[in-house]
């Protein structure tokens, strides 16, 4: 108990250092790196006054650490710049499309999660049997498809010629008027299940399909691939074969025990392809038109809105480490051996 | 020529294997016999010779490097223009031909750098340990904290647009990896008697690690470098699509695949067909790198 105890705090210390870190190299990126950062802030259209006004905001003329102690304050106040295009608080426009963006990597990662593992172990289980290959060879494509190229061959088959799935936004705009959703969470999803808006939840549900799947082919596969080879490490240990002579059914050895024991390096992956799926975002947001955080980066990116770049940058990249410090100690919670490391 | 560790009864965990002469020819035996790993290779091979013959090879190698020809614009694949012709009237087939050069420069260059950088430090963290090892691997963990290519993505909007600067980026965000995997190989190797009897007779630690372990960890960066080949491909790809690469009118295939994206519901060979020659790229190169995990490095070295 006291080395998980140790082991959670140590893990809480170590997250607080890296995010110290991670914020230093956003500062770095956005203050130090450009040529002239004040002009970056300001955008192209602006007058003399204006960039000059931005640079004693920035505090460019002051010394790098008294820069980065400002910098610090106003990401940790909540402030984090404003938006060159909209005109509005950065913050505001991340909060804003936080709900959408999650709403699909919820679906996403739910989809690759659940295929993943019911794939890894029936493959792990059936070794060798035709459906282990048509599972490693569907994971390697899942590994090696672009996100982008996947996107527009769904739109391709699903939409153009057979008509199946829409392919722009989170739901049909007529909607809007006719059933309109009301804002519990900001999940369509949720917010139409609870109201009992199954208009808008069929429609919801049908627009999310196609991006979830693009989103969900790289983790997938990558899901499988590791679900199986722990699979087989550990069908072949010596307590499996004890559970088999005992008499226990099969479905339950493979299904309760030697998945528990799977689960582990699988923890581990699902980390990993969350930084693959959160990047996959930009692209499915984009070619789907969903209205999310995705979209608005790649938007910002086009049209060089700095302070948006940097602001959604240094909150994608906490989120990403908070999340996978849940994970680890989820990790840690499941395997009592990580905390005795 | 190594007193066996097994036999004097200490640390049992296999090494990673050298690259021998007979190791070379058996991983060539594999791959001959294996028909997967076969596809993969003759693949990349095609990919090398596009790559350096390709303007001798492409049908329009004008237009494969920009020059339009707006008048013959969307003509879908026929005789003359094998995969058709784009927004613009090129042919596609050359822009995809030419553009293998792009595609196979981006991660040879920083898959070079990444291992430049992170197979040293982490040979210096593995071996050193102490402080060293955790100010090296503080600062790996911090760059591995970031998504990979969110960094690669504000590194190049902070620097401006080019395939230098994505190539540069890219190789940022991916140092870390061969810190770790060095530092893994090192760590096990430290304590073998072999280490220890060099440095007995007054080798300095320099060039046991140059001579030493720098050699046993060929097999695994070996491997991961193919891999991420592939990937760096994609990530390539992926920053070119959106605008942060390679710039037009070069073929590059990610921003080929952008231009042609609003064409996509009926002129869809403009971007549907670079796209696959980037997943077929990506395809050999995973599953050349799995087929040498598999005979070079069967115990994982993370």
């Amino acid at each position: 108990m006291l080395a998980k105890i140790d082991y959670i705090l140590k893990r809480l210390a170590m997250s607080a250092l890296v995010l110290l870190g991670l914020s230093m190299i956003t500062f770095t990126l956005a203050r130090v790196v450009p040529s002239d950062p004040a002009a970056l802030y300001v955008g192209p259209h602006a007058r003399r006054e204006q960039v000059e006004a931005m640079r004693v905001k920035l505090g460019l003329d002051r010394p790098l650490h008294v820069q980065y102690f400002y910098y610090l304050r106003d990401a940790l106040h909540g402030d984090l710049g404003i938006s060159i295009a909209t005109k509005r608080p950065v913050v505001q426009e991340i909060t804003e499309r936080l709900p959408s963006s999650l709403e699909l990597l919820a679906a996403g990662m739910s989809i690759a999660t659940l295929f993943g593992i019911l794939l890894g172990v029936l493959s792990a289980r059936l070794q060798g049997s035709p459906f282990d290959t048509l599972v490693r060879i569907f994971s390697l494509v899942g590994v090696s498809l672009p996100a982008f190229w996947l996107a527009l061959l769904l739109q391709i088959v699903f939409y153009r010629k057979l008509g199946w799935f829409p392919i722009t936004g989170r739901i049909d705009t007529a909607l809007r008027f006719t059933h309109p959703i009301q804002r519990i969470t900001g999940f369509y999803l949720i917010d139409t299940l609870v109201t009992r808006n199954w208009v808008a939840f069929k429609d919801a549900a049908w627009h999310i399909v196609l991006p979830a799947v693009t989103l969900a082919a790289y983790p997938m596969g990558l899901i499988a691939r590791m679900t199986r080879a722990t699979m087989l490490e550990v069908l072949s240990q010596d307590y499996i074969r004890t559970a088999r002579a005992y008499g226990v059914r099969e479905w339950f050895v493979v299904g309760v025990y030697a998945l528990k024991n799977s689960l582990g390096p699988t923890l581990t992956v699902l980390g990993l392809s969350l930084a693959y799926a959160l990047t996959g975002t930009f692209f499915v947001e984009m070619i789907f038109n969903w209205p999310g955080l995705g979209t608005f980066t790649t938007h910002s990116l086009l049209k060089v809105d700095y302070p948006a770049i940097m602001g959604v940058t240094l909150f994608a990249a906490v989120g990403y480490v908070t999340i996978n410090l849940i994970v680890d100690l989820l990790q840690a919670w499941i395997d009592p051996r990580v905390s005795l490391e | 020529m190594q007193i066996s560790d097994t036999a004097v009864g200490k640390d049992r965990t296999p090494a990673p294997q050298r690259l021998s002469h007979r190791r070379l020819r058996y991983t060539l035996h594999v791959i001959l016999r294996d028909p997967l790993a076969l596809f993969s290779v003759l693949i990349i091979a095609l990919l090398v010779f596009l790559a350096l013959f390709g303007p001798w090879i492409a049908p329009y190698p004008e237009q494969g490097k920009g020059r339009t020809d707006v008048p013959n614009r969307f003509l879908p694949p026929s005789r003359e223009h094998w995969l058709g012709t784009d927004q613009l009237g090129r042919d596609v087939l050359s822009r995809i031909i030419i553009g293998c050069r792009i595609a196979l420069q981006a991660p040879t260059v920083v898959v070079i750098l990444a291992v430049v950088i992170g197979a040293p430090l982490g040979a210096l963290a593995g071996y050193f340990g102490g402080w060293v090892d955790n100010l090296i691997m503080r600062l790996t963990d911090l760059f591995l904290a970031f998504p990979s290519l969110l960094l690669a993505v504000t590194i190049v909007a902070a620097v401006g647009p080019s395939l230098t600067n994505a190539m540069i980026a890219i190789a940022i965000s991916w140092w870390p990896w061969y810190t770790r995997l060095v530092r893994g190989v090192t760590l096990s190797l430290r304590e073998r008697y072999f280490v220890e009897a060099a440095r007995s007779i007054g080798v300095s630690s320099g060039a046991i690690i140059l001579r030493h372990i720098l050699p046993n960890c060929v097999t695994p960066i070996l491997v991961q470098a193919t891999i991420d080949f592939g990937t760096v491909i994609l990530a390539e790809g992926s920053l070119a699509f959106l605008g942060l690469g390679t710039q037009p009118p070069a073929p590059d295939w990610g921003l080929m695949v952008s231009q042609g994206r609003s064409y996509i519901l009926d002129q869809w060979w403009i971007s549907t067909l670079p796209g696959l020659a980037i997943f077929v790229s990506v395809l050999a190169f995973n599953l050349l790198g799995d087929t040498l995990r598999d005979v070079l490095d069967p115990r994982q070295y993370r």
